[in-house]
């Protein structure tokens, strides 16, 4: 978009610059040589004429506005900013909790939090109050299964908490945002073949009195989220791909 | 036979004299023309309703062809011509007058003003007020002429 309208505005300055430019020197033009013509200064080295004045600013502007709208492509396009570290162009990213009926029939049916699933490798990090379990996908289902399980879980409350998340993609020169809420445990699914880059992943546990609240439209921003929430932890992880073995 | 004289002062009088001697009737309306090489009139014969007026090269603006006429303007007036506009632009000084299109002949000293267009055109304004064009075939000749 970014791209498409600097194109267009070189063009239109490509076109307005001469236009513009021309028209000075007519007026220029016809004012010298009635001087001429007054002074009967006749017979000296003639003017370049308007129509090629024209023609030669508009090679000139056009060269310019050509080498311009070039380094705009390279300099403004997606798939130009540096190496593959970006999710350029449409890539399919997904984050999906997944509460317990969601689970039934499917690979990760009967999942307990902290249990092995098949297919993945399982991994720990704990931020205060909330442990994150981990699970990345093995090779050989890698484009079969989601690519990364997450599992947070806050032992504290006595009651039921209400669980929010917010998960920032951040790779390249691009920011994906997504957020929802789910239950105390449960499975979130991270779908992003193809994407290198790190995400973050908050969650957020309220206690049931704040639901209301938290559930008004537009009430609670990013940065409010994490100061009114009871417990709230964040978890890192780098999905760049490892570099293939030699 | 009558014979229009076109050529130099210090041979007029001879030239006049031998052809008046073989029985040439020497008249400044003649259709006949007798010219030196590299000599340009200096009067020009126009002719107003039944009047045959001789024109000062030098108070001719410029000389324009209608269909089948060629008017001379000079002195605010309109002067129908018997000459091509081809054969006048022979017979007068070029350094005096230049062609500007198929159907125009300028003085350049009567030349008021020029007003450029973007089209490689002139429109020329005349010491008179009248408005001729330089069109695109004569717009670098003109322009060459006039060094502008």
């Amino acid at each position: 978009m970014v791209v498409a309208s600097g194109i267009i505005i070189v063009i239109l300055m490509a076109i307005l610059v001469p236009a513009v430019t021309v028209v000075i020197y007519l007026v220029f033009y016809r004012r010298k040589i009635n001087k001429r013509l007054a002074e009967g200064n006749l017979g000296g080295k003639p003017m370049m004429s308007p129509i090629a004045f024209f023609t030669r600013t508009f090679i000139c502007v056009t060269a310019v506005a050509f080498v311009i709208i070039v380094n705009l492509i390279f300099a403004l396009s997606p798939n130009t900013k540096g190496r593959n570290d970006g999710f350029a162009g449409t890539r399919t990213l997904a984050i999906k909790a997944l509460p317990d009926f969601y689970l039934e029939d499917s690979p990760f049916e009967g999942y307990t939090p902290g249990a092995d699933i098949k297919g993945y490798d399982k991994y720990e990090m704990t931020d205060g109050l909330v442990t994150f379990y981990y699970y990345k996908i093995r090779g050989n289902m890698q484009g079969v299964l989601p690519r990364l399980m997450i599992c947070p879980v806050c032992d504290t409350f006595d009651e039921y908490p209400m669980v929010s998340f917010r998960a920032k993609f951040d790779g390249g020169f691009n920011e994906l945002g997504a957020s929802g809420s789910s239950d105390n445990g449960a499975l979130y699914a991270v779908d992003c073949d193809g994407y290198e880059g790190d995400l973050i992943f908050n969650v957020y546990y309220f206690t049931p009195n704040q639901e209301d609240m938290v559930n008004a439209p537009g009430q609670l921003y990013d940065e409010t989220f994490q100061d009114k929430a009871e417990i709230f932890g964040t978890f890192n992880i780098d999905l760049r791909y490892p570099e293939p073995e030699e | 036979m009558k014979i229009r004289l076109m050529v130099s002062e210090e041979k007029y009088a001879e030239i006049y004299k031998q052809l008046t001697a073989k029985g040439f009737e020497i008249d400044d309306g003649a259709d006949l023309i007798l010219s030196e090489k590299n000599v340009y009139v200096k009067y020009l014969i126009g002719r107003r309703g039944e009047e045959m007026f001789r024109l000062d090269v030098k108070n001719v603006t410029h000389i324009e062809s209608f269909a089948h006429d060629i008017i001379a303007y000079s002195g605010g007036e309109e002067y129908k011509l018997s000459e091509r506009l081809r054969r006048l632009e022979e017979i007068l000084d070029p350094k005096d007058f230049i062609r500007v299109s198929n159907s125009a002949i300028v003085a350049v000293s009567h030349i008021k003003s020029i007003r450029p267009a973007f089209t490689q055109k002139f429109l020329l304004t005349m010491t008179d007020g009248s408005k001729v064009d330089v069109t695109r075939t004569y717009y670098y000749i003109f322009k060459e002429f006039l060094g502008i």
